[in-house]
This record gives C-alpha cells, sequence and structure tokens, in this order.
C-alpha cells in the first residue's frame, strides 16, 4: 500500500488535516463527462467538462477519443484551461464531420487522484464547448470510444483498467427564455495572460537532422491554451520593428539555423490574451565569421588610406 | 601623421573594434551548454523573464488583471508592478452616507502555495508546477524543507517535488495535484520525498553479497522491497539519511530481480523509490537510453518530450522505452514517471 500522510491548509491557519492514501493495487481509472443537464434547447450552449477519476492508483497519461451526435451538436470550440494535463502530445482536434474529438496528454510525475480537502475539484482534463443545432433525433449524446486509455504512473507504461462515462440528452425546439452564453461569458472576462515561460534552444543528434530547435510550454488557468505563435527577427527587422508570425509548437524547427536571429514566442489563449517569451541565442562564431571580420577590417584601412591619401 | 588624421584613426579603430567585441560577444544572453537565454535587463523597456514589466512594457497586464477595478498600473524601478494607481470599486455607500470613496487603494491579498516536508539532509530539491521547473532549493541538514511559491495565479496545479542524494542520485518525483485559489496561500505539509535507491552491481553471481543502498531522512526505516517473489528486508538508517542492506544473494534464483524501497518516519511512510534490476547468474545487456533520459544529459525534460515527439508512431531504439517494436503512448508514460523537468 502507498501510504502517505498530507496536511492541506488554506492561509490563515485554516486546518483540515488530512490523511492521503496512494495504495498501489490496480483498481479502474474512470474518464466522465459532467456536468451534463437532463434537456437543452436549441441554440443553446452545452459546456462538457472531460474528466478523470481514479481509485487506488496513480495514473500519467490520457488518450481520450469522444464521439458525439454531429446532427444536433457542433462543437465549437474545446478549452484546456484548468486541464491537469500540462504536456499534450496530440492536442485537441475537432472533426465536426466525423463527431468526434481526440487528444493525447501527460501529467509529469502522475495524478494519483483528488486529494481529500482540495478546494477544486482537480481532476479536469478539458471542457467541450458544443452549441445545440437542430432537434433531428431529438437527443444529444457524448461518448468516449473504445479506443481511449489511461496509463499508469509505474515507470512501465502498464494501461490502467478504464471505465468511461459518456453523456445523453433531451434536445427541444421551444425556447423558452432568453439564456446566456456562459462561453462567451468566460471569453469577455478572461483577462488573465498565460503562465510565464521560457524559450530554449537546442540541438540533438536524434531529431532535426541535428539542427536548431526550440522547446516551450506553458499552460493557462482561465479559457486555455489556444495556440502559439512564433518569430525569428534578424537584426534588420529588429532595427525596423518588423515581425512577421506563424503559427507553431514546440518542437520548433528554427528557420535560422546560424543563430543569428532574436527569437520570440507568443502564447495566446482562446481569450486573446498573449504572454510573450523572447531570447536571444548566444553568438558561436565560425572560422568564416572571422574572414568575414577580417575583409570588414581590411576595408576600413584602405578607406582610411584613400581619406589619407586624398588629403 | 597629422592629428587629424590621428584621430579618424582612431575613430575607425575603436569603431571596429567594438563592432567585432559586439560580434562575437554580444551583451545579451549568456551560454548554457546547448541553451542560451536572454538575461533580464532592468530599465531596458522590455519585459523579460524575471521581470514583471519594464518601464511601459507591462507585458499585457492591467489593474484588472491583478484583480483591482480601475486604474493604471505603472512599472516600479525594481521592474516590478507599481499598483498604487490601481483601486478598487468603491465601498457600496450605507444610506448615502458613504462618499469620499474614489481613490481607495485596494491591496488584493496574496495567492500563493507552500510545501512543508521531509528529503535527506542538505538535499537539493526541485519543485515542479505543471512539469516545468518553478524553483530548486536545499533541504536542511535535518532533511526538512519549506518552499513557498508566489506569483502564481488561481488554478488547478500538479506540483512535483524531487531531490538528489548525497551521490549525485535522483528520487522518483513525488506529485499532487491541487486547486490554488486565488487571495489564499495554499499549505501543503506532510510531504516525504521518497528514498533514493542504489545497487552496488547489477550482475550479481548466486550466493554473492548484493548491496541496496540509498538516502532517505535521518533515522528511518526503510523497507527493502525484493521480486519477483516478494521479500521485504529492514534497514535503518543513520544519522546522515544513509541507509543500506547487504543481500544475500544464496535464497534467490537465478534470473531476473528487482528492488525497490520505502520509507518510514516517525509513521510519516514515502511512497516507493524507483525499481531497480539486477540480474543473478549471466550478465544482462545495459538499457538503452534508461529512465526516457533520450539525450543522456541526466534531465527528462521537454527536449526529450520533443525526441519522443519526432520518433512517435515509428520504430526508435532510444525512445521505444518499452520495446515494443514502436513509440507509442505507453512510451510517453514511462517518460511522465521519470520527468524531472
Amino acid at each position: 500500500m502507498r501510504k502517505t500522510k498530507l496536511q492541506f491548509k488554506i492561509s490563515f491557519s485554516i486546518f483540515l488535516g488530512i490523511v492521503f492514501f496512494f495504495p498501489f493495487k490496480a483498481e479502474a481509472a474512470k474518464l466522465y463527462l459532467a456536468p451534463v443537464e437532463r434537456e437543452y434547447y436549441v441554440g443553446n450552449t452545452v459546456i462538457a467538462e472531460v474528466r478523470l477519476d481514479v481509485k487506488d492508483e496513480c495514473v500519467n497519461a490520457v488518450k481520450a477519443d469522444l464521439s458525439f451526435s454531429k446532427d444536433n451538436l457542433e462543437a465549437v470550440d474545446f478549452s484546456r484551461g484548468n486541464s491537469i494535463l500540462s504536456i499534450w502530445v496530440k492536442e485537441p482536434v475537432i472533426e465536426q464531420d466525423l463527431g468526434q474529438i481526440s487528444f493525447i496528454g501527460g501529467i509529469p510525475g502522475g495524478f494519483c487522484g483528488v486529494m481529500p480537502g482540495d478546494p477544486g475539484e482537480s481532476n479536469l482534463l478539458g471542457r467541450i464547448i458544443f452549441q445545440v443545432r437542430q432537434a433531428i433525433s431529438g437527443q444529444g449524446k457524448i461518448g468516449f470510444s473504445d479506443t481511449s486509455e489511461v496509463l499508469l504512473n509505474d515507470g512501465l507504461g502498464t494501461k490502467a483498467e478504464l471505465k468511461t462515462s459518456g453523456a445523453a440528452f433531451n434536445i427541444l425546439d421551444e425556447i423558452p427564455y432568453q439564456f446566456k452564453d456562459q462561453w462567451a461569458d468566460e471569453l469577455t472576462q478572461d483577462s488573465i495572460l498565460p503562465e510565464p515561460f521560457e524559450i530554449k534552444i537546442y540541438q540533438e543528434s536524434l531529431i532535426f537532422e541535428g539542427k536548431y530547435f526550440i522547446t516551450f510550454s506553458t499552460t493557462d488557468k482561465q479559457t486555455g491554451l489556444d495556440y502559439y505563435e512564433v518569430a525569428e527577427l534578424n537584426l534588420f527587422e529588429r532595427i525596423f520593428k518588423i515581425e512577421k508570425w506563424q503559427k507553431g509548437n514546440s518542437p520548433y524547427l528554427l528557420n535560422d539555423q546560424n543563430l543569428r536571429s532574436l527569437i520570440k514566442v507568443k502564447a495566446v489563449d482562446k481569450a486573446g490574451n498573449e504572454r510573450m517569451a523572447t531570447i536571444m541565442p548566444v553568438f558561436k562564431p565560425k572560422w568564416q565569421d572571422v574572414i568575414w571580420i577580417l575583409l570588414f577590417l581590411i576595408g576600413l584601412g584602405i578607406i582610411f588610406r584613400l581619406i589619407k591619401w586624398r588629403k | 601623421m597629422k592629428f587629424s588624421n590621428r584621430l579618424i584613426f582612431f575613430i575607425i579603430f575603436v569603431l571596429a573594434a567594438t563592432l567585432t567585441a559586439a560580434y562575437f560577444f554580444p551583451v545579451q544572453g549568456s551560454s548554457v551548454t546547448l541553451s542560451a537565454y536572454i538575461a533580464s535587463i532592468c530599465g531596458n523597456g522590455t519585459q523579460e523573464l524575471t521581470e514583471q514589466c519594464d518601464g511601459s512594457d507591462l507585458n499585457g497586464q492591467t489593474c484588472a488583471g491583478l484583480g483591482y477595478d480601475s486604474g493604471a498600473l505603472s512599472c516600479g524601478a525594481n521592474c516590478a508592478f507599481n499598483a498604487s494607481a490601481c483601486a478598487a470599486a468603491p465601498a457600496p455607500s450605507g444610506g448615502g452616507g458613504g462618499g469620499g470613496g474614489s481613490g481607495v487603494i485596494y491591496t488584493p491579498p496574496a495567492t500563493g502555495v507552500t510545501l512543508q516536508g521531509k528529503a535527506y539532509p542538505n538535499a537539493p530539491l526541485t519543485v515542479l508546477k505543471d512539469g516545468q521547473v518553478a524553483a530548486i532549493t536545499k533541504a536542511d541538514s535535518f532533511g526538512d524543507f519549506k518552499i513557498q511559491l508566489t506569483t502564481i495565479t488561481a488554478g488547478a496545479y500538479t506540483f512535483g517535488i524531487w531531490a538528489e542524494d548525497k551521490d549525485g542520485v535522483k528520487s522518483v518525483t513525488f506529485s499532487f495535484t491541487v486547486t490554488v485559489i486565488a487571495g489564499t496561500v495554499t499549505t501543503i505539509s506532510g510531504i516525504f520525498i521518497p528514498p533514493t535507491i542504489n545497487l552496488s552491481q547489477q550482475n550479481v553471481s548466486r550466493g554473492e553479497i548484493l548491496d541496496i543502498y540509498g538516502q532517505t531522512a535521518p533515522q528511518s526505516s526503510v523497507d527493502v522491497h525484493i521480486y519477483s517473489d516478494e521479500i521485504v528486508k529492514k534497514a535503518e538508517a543513520d544519522k546522515n539519511g544513509s541507509w543500506n542492506y547487504s543481500l544475500n544473494t544464496t535464497d534467490l534464483n537465478e534470473g531476473a530481480h528487482t528492488t525497490k524501497a520505502k520509507s518510514d518516519s516517525n509513521g510519516l511512510i514515502s511512497t516507493f523509490s524507483q525499481t531497480l534490476s539486477f540480474y543473478i547468474g549471466r550478465g544482462i545487456p545495459g538499457a538503452i537510453c534508461q529512465w526516457a533520459n533520450l539525450n543522456g544529459d541526466g534531465r527528462v525534460n521537454l527536449v526529450d518530450f520533443s525526441i519522443l515527439l519526432y520518433w512517435w508512431g515509428r520504430a526508435n531504439d532510444c525512445a521505444d522505452q518499452n520495446k515494443n517494436g514502436v513509440v507509442d503512448l505507453a512510451d510517453f508514460s514511462v517518460m511522465m514517471y521519470y520527468w524531472t523537468g
């Protein structure tokens, strides 16, 4: 049995006192959706929270494949805000035509369940934002496919026994009142930037044929991270403040393999808040550079001689 | 040579020397093996990594973003936010008698996390926040530590802590997930870093003594588990936290075995250490890219993850940690287990 005693306190010495258990015996992990009401009206926004419960075990990798009734529901967005997944192998992909959503992510060090006394429900993987469309069948369904997997945090890549629980609800035609769009409200209210992060430059023989690449990673605790943009600015672009941004992900293969450009990475959340990180690579001179410097100095010498000769 | 010529020559020389020096030794950035970073320069008008702001560059932050209702945020000389011109909304006036609510300076309570627990005496500790290194500190001479993380926004975080013992062996990361509430300091105590474990040799002849050793909190009792038929042996840590168990391999069958350990310090029980393999009898080949350290730098972080992603769905001896012929979710799981940030 994996047993650790954790005491948990929220400011001002409010003592909750918790005994925290981490047994090693393999039990089921559960992927489920919450909260989903019984009825929605056409035009409603449905926010389906994808959550993970573990019992008596720790897990560290999740592959979630979801399917939904594509005729009744339109998946308009996926929010990674407040997700316990911090490393994403596959960012959430919405395929409306197929009625499918999938993602793969991980928790470094593992997730051993919600701690008793935790003031929040810290088991959220992500939130899918659906728009209820015309009521063709009168019922909306969201569920997990059999290809979903959760892996134990055991250093061996062992699959956890997995249970899943989807959601089904009725869709009604009549709109009885002017409803609020909760997701739109959240986007309006989110003024907090993604978490600070840093860029690192690497060169590894195992990938990108040994070329230079950068790594970066951050999270956003509110509406969630949307995308990254990368800019490599040469001297000219830096002087004239020309910034050409392009979407990219970590690892990002650098265009400027001579490492002369200032590198900027922008993390943008769903509400459009931007957090920027920059790095100026350390210039490592090559023998060709020495020749250029010498030519430059010789040129200066010639100019000086010419000035002297004219006088 | 005339004075004016000398002056021109001197100016050109200084210019050339400066350009040459600037070309070879840029003032920004300093080298860290294969990576590099721009040093924060307070006062250059650009907010950099360790600064909250710099001059007019507030990094997009506003009074509202800091929890105030109105006002203009500015940047202090120390490149930290100056919220003195930010204000909370005037307090609701009771029966019209209030008045004078404008200009009320509101200082929002700090949001932070305090982590307290036990590791090994003077052990270097690395704290991870959502997989990224958030702090590097040291346990005291008794192995106790108290780490305070400030400048944190509200939300759910997975924190991880790992330690390095006196021999440089890393512990397993102890991790937990918790929601941090705005305006509160969340204290988590009772953390007990699992012991480190090491072997005197990986291959032994039957009957030879195999030393299983490591470090934990001083005076702890250590349970050493040996598999495949589970045997549990006891070891006691000394005042430095060092523990050792000399295993007589006479009673074990020839073949592969594993071992791991956990500690008990006055009733506080740790999670298990890493699992190590040893072999009695014929030798076994050394593992390739052991413990998901794909680039061999002793750390498991975003670089190793990049390598894993690069080979995702393909065969690669190094990234394929479970040797099933393809780099997949199981290999990613192994990497998450050994993650050091």
